[in-house]
């Protein structure tokens, strides 16, 4: 059987990554504003994570007006969020089996 | 830089907190479209008493509840954060056209039960769709239950009130419990 470890996303396991896609699971669509608030990152940083996961296929991210303002809409493709519950299957795994060695 | 890792348990509970305040930001407010609909169904209630107005009901209620909801979830929002609106209203839709249909195709008696189970049915698929998989199986038991008394019993026009009762307070019921989870979340 593959330990857990082998299942664990690299891409998707830095904190703030999986803090992304973990907010895109609860909606069908979010604003970059609100990512940028519930995840307390910087403008930079965010767009930076948010590219990784666009290469990746895992976050879709349109550009819209709203009036004369510009808007940012994220939202998680079916690959992201299939790719996202099996990141936390894994860890959830590793977490237990962890847990087992120490008793 | 990447930033250093964090212990996986402490992870899953930042990861759980996260998606704690987007669900509530999403769907916090879902209490409000099932506080308006029992009003409603309190309404089909006390029509049923007045026998030449019990069918004409609906043509009023109906229209009244989707204006209901359209004042309810006014300016309520974070239109930052939100779910698909389409989903709801293909169903909300649905409802009002497989009833409709169903009062020109069945007999009076068949009615008066058919038009709770396709309400029952429809509330639960909006749970459903609402992420409430509690309330959609609430819902999805009270349509069952209106078939079995609807096959069961014969003179379903006593039954209509029964039902309609049935549904206000399950639905007020659900609907403070939503309201009792946002809260408290």
């Amino acid at each position: 059987m593959t330990h857990p470890s082998r299942s664990l996303d690299e891409v998707i396991h830095q904190k703030n990554r999986l803090g992304i896609l973990a907010v895109l699971a609860e909606a069908d669509f979010v604003d970059f504003g609100y990512l940028k608030e519930v995840l307390d990152l910087t403008d930079g940083n965010l767009s930076r994570h948010l590219s990784v996961l666009e290469e990746q296929g895992l976050v879709s991210i349109k550009k819209t007006f709203e009036g004369r303002k510009p808007r940012t809409i994220v939202d998680a493709t079916r690959r992201g969020r299939k790719a996202l519950n099996e990141h936390l299957r894994a860890m959830q795994e590793l977490i237990n089996r962890v847990g087992v060695k120490e008793k | 830089m990447e930033e250093p890792l964090t212990p996986s348990s402490e992870l899953l509970e930042e990861l759980a907190r996260i998606q704690r305040k987007t669900k509530l930001d999403v769907r916090g407010e879902s209490w409000r479209y099932l506080a308006v609909w029992s009003v409603v169904f309190l309404g089909a209630f006390f029509s049923s008493f007045l026998s030449d107005l019990a069918g004409w009901y609906w043509v009023i209620g109906v229209p009244l509840g989707y204006l209901g909801m359209y004042l309810a979830y006014r300016n309520v929002n974070d239109d930052r954060v939100g779910a698909k609106s389409w989903p709801y209203a293909v169903t909300g839709i649905g409802i009002g056209i497989v009833n409709m249909v169903a009062s020109f195709v069945l007999p009076d008696e068949a009615i008066v039960v058919a038009v709770w189970v396709v309400l029952g049915v429809g509330f639960a698929v909006l749970s459903w769709i609402d992420r409430q998989p509690l309330a959609a199986a609430l819902f999805a038991a009270l349509s069952l239950l209106a078939l079995l008394l609807g096959l069961t019993t014969e003179d379903t026009f006593q039954l209509y009130p029964v039902l309609a009762m049935i549904f206000t307070l399950i639905t007020a019921a659900t609907s403070f419990g939503l309201w009792l989870w946002a809260r408290r979340s």
